[in-house]
């Protein structure tokens, strides 16, 4: 005979009360997790689409003359000497918050003749471009080189150019990688290419037109990033672009203030239905608790039996819990906020979300425990 | 033979203010060991709150208790808890076994929480059970038993733990006086073995298993008798 046998016999006995215990915190444990993941899932979904979005910082050079039109940003390439300068990529690094400077992309505009006919020529880095311009699809080959180029879909129809063919510009060779499909921007007419082979193409060594930021903003406050990068860039000018990504936020943000608040209440309930379970069972046993004092048990051997036994069925609660709450999730949470939301699967948060149940189990029973381990023996006793 | 048991002016009351009653007053009791005593005494005397008080399992008012040179007062709440469990068996007359546990696994009980092998557990509480005359039901239900072999059950719990005090309230009074005899002798037999039994008992047909008689009237102690 251990502790253990009794409470094993004891659980047999009232295995009725212990299911309704075990499904309850069951059931509050899975809709806590389902909310907390899910939750959690869209406001990393939201920080990701940054990078999706794109830039949601744009760097131009302060100027008065306008001439040149890119992506709704104006810009005058005559003027050389009011470009930014290459060092201008490694001092945004250096910002109090760079941490969530995820991507810094510069780009070098300007205008070469092929075949008697202006093209217009945009200097990027191909890595970072790629990345974060996800809506961009691309018919064709991953660049390979720095003379590998992309080129607009209208630019393609207008010159007769196709993929995988070497084109002749200010009498350098260039191998076209790729057409972009239709944007129904700018982007159809323009030619991209390595920035560095731009600034050679276009005399503009060691000049940027523009440099595109993108920032992990679900970390930090943007307008701070802004601030501080126009500290570092002085004489340019400097644009926080966020209202794309505002509204989702706030779904996010509502959906995450709403899980909190019926995790809460769940979580209450739950510690209140054990509450009642324990208090009733333990009121029924209030006689074999004394029988048990009467023959040498300890106050803290009844309480180690109570509280054993009411771990014994959260553990399991807790487990189903989280399996069920992250089930759910996976499949609600796309539904619930129209967004592709991946909610993984992760053992810490098991193993927190067992511990959490348990904790919560044990602190509803200690009050009753406590209560019928300190109960008078002879008064127990006499219950019948 | 030494004394295993003395109180000193143990006085207990119940209720509050007016409700206020006096169970026991300054009892001076001394117990031999190996002595079989009877309580005996009208109801409401303070038999049952008397024995309680002799296991540890209640505090007086006012008074001491030394029971193998132990101050028993003196003790914890949990250290008075393994008094008992060292030094007590109780006996009861409502049995009290616990419901959902065998006979067997009732006698092994007040060994669950010392550190003893399951299976010397399982020896001592079959070879006790064999001894009460309950060979063969070790792994029936209390409500298998019939009130007799209950309280066989209940008296092989008091002794599973080798204490040298047995107490016990009116172990036959649930029983009719065929049982109860039965009972009766095997509480001789135990004294026979050397233990100290303290019992409370409303037949005085059973005094001629005890060696002492302690008369209670109205919580005091009028006089306390060797029996031949
Ligand atoms: N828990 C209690 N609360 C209030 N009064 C009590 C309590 N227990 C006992 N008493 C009172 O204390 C006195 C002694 O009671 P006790 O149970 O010790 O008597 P007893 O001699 O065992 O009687 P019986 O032979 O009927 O069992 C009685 O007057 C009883 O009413
Ligand atoms: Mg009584």
């Amino acid at each position: 005979m251990t502790l253990w046998d009794i409470i094993g016999s004891s659980l047999k006995r009232r295995w009725r009360k212990a299911i309704i215990l075990t499904v309850g915190l069951f059931l509050a444990t899975s809709i806590s997790v389902a909310l907390f993941s899910a939750s959690k899932a869209m406001r990393e979904e939201v920080a990701d689409s940054f990078d999706l979005i794109g830039a949601n910082i744009s760097i131009i050079p302060t100027q008065e003359e306008l001439s040149l039109n890119y992506g709704g940003i104006s810009l005058a390439p005559s003027q050389k000497d009011t470009l930014l300068q290459d060092e201008a990529l490694q001092k945004i690094r250096t910002i109090a918050n760079a941490e969530s400077i995820a991507r810094v992309a510069p780009k070098v505009l300007g205008h070469i003749t092929s075949d008697g006919q202006p093209v217009t020529v945009v200097g990027v880095s191909f890595a970072d471009e790629l990345k974060m311009k996800k809506w961009w699809k691309i018919t064709g080959d991953q660049p390979r080189g720095g003379a590998d180029i992309l080129i607009g879909e209208n630019l393609a129809a207008e010159k007769g150019w196709h993929t995988g063919q070497s084109i002749d510009l200010n009498g350098k060779t260039f191998r076209i990688f790729g057409q972009l499909v239709p944007t129904g921007s700018d982007e159809d007419n323009l030619l991209f290419m390595d920035w560095k082979q731009a600034q050679d193409l276009l005399q503009m060594q060691g000049k940027l037109s523009f440099i595109e930021v993108s920032a992990l903003c679900s970390t930090c406050p943007i307008d701070d990033i802004t601030a501080q990068i126009g500290t570092v860039l002085p004489g340019s000018q400097v644009t926080a672009l966020k209202e794309t990504l505002v509204a989702r936020e706030g779904i996010v943000d509502r959906f995450t203030t709403l899980s909190l608040v019926v995790g809460a209440v769940t979580a209450i309930a739950g510690m209140l239905l054990v509450f009642l379970l324990v208090s009733s069972t333990i009121r029924e046993r209030t006689k074999e608790l004394g029988i048990l004092r009467s023959i040498g048990f300890r106050k803290s051997h009844l309480m180690q039996m109570l509280l054993s036994e009411v771990a014994l069925l959260t553990i399991p609660a807790g487990a189903a819990g989280y399996l069920a709450g992250l089930s759910l999730s996976r499949w609600a949470a796309p539904i619930i906020v129209q967004m592709d939301v991946t909610v993984p699967w992760n053992g810490k948060e098991a193993l927190l979300s067992v511990g959490i149940t348990v904790l919560l189990g044990l602190t509803a029973s200690l009050v009753p425990a406590w209560r019928g381990a300190s109960k008078d023996p002879v008064e127990a006793m006499r219950m019948l | 033979m030494s004394v295993l048991l003395k109180t000193d002016q143990i006085s207990k009351g119940y209720g509050l203010g007016e409700n206020r009653v006096t169970a026991l007053q300054e009892i001076n009791l001394s117990v031999l060991e190996g002595s079989f005593l009877a309580l005996v005494g009208p109801s409401g005397s303070g038999k049952s709150t008397l024995l309680t008080l002799l296991g540890g399992l209640n505090r007086p008012d006012k008074g001491t208790l030394w029971i193998d040179d132990i101050d028993v007062y003196g003790l914890s709440g949990e250290k008075m808890a393994d008094f008992r469990r060292e030094y007590i068996g109780f006996v009861f007359q409502q049995f009290h076994l616990m419901p959902y546990l065998t006979a067997l696994e009732n006698v092994m009980l007040p060994l669950a929480v010392k550190k003893m092998a399951v299976q010397e557990q399982r020896q001592r509480a079959i070879a006790l059970l064999e001894r009460v005359g309950l060979a063969g039901k070790e792994h029936r239900l209390p409500h298998q038993l019939s009130g007799g072999e209950q309280e066989r059950v209940a008296i092989a719990r008091a002794i599973v733990n080798k204490p040298p005090l047995i107490l016990a309230d009116e172990p036959t009074g649930a029983l009719d006086s065929q049982m109860g005899e039965q009972i009766m002798e095997l509480f001789q037999e135990l004294h026979r073995d050397g233990l100290t039994i303290i019992m409370v008992t409303h037949n005085l047909d059973y005094l001629r298993y005890v060696s002492q008689a302690a008369y209670l009237k109205d919580g005091r102690l009028q006089k306390v008798e060797e029996i031949s």
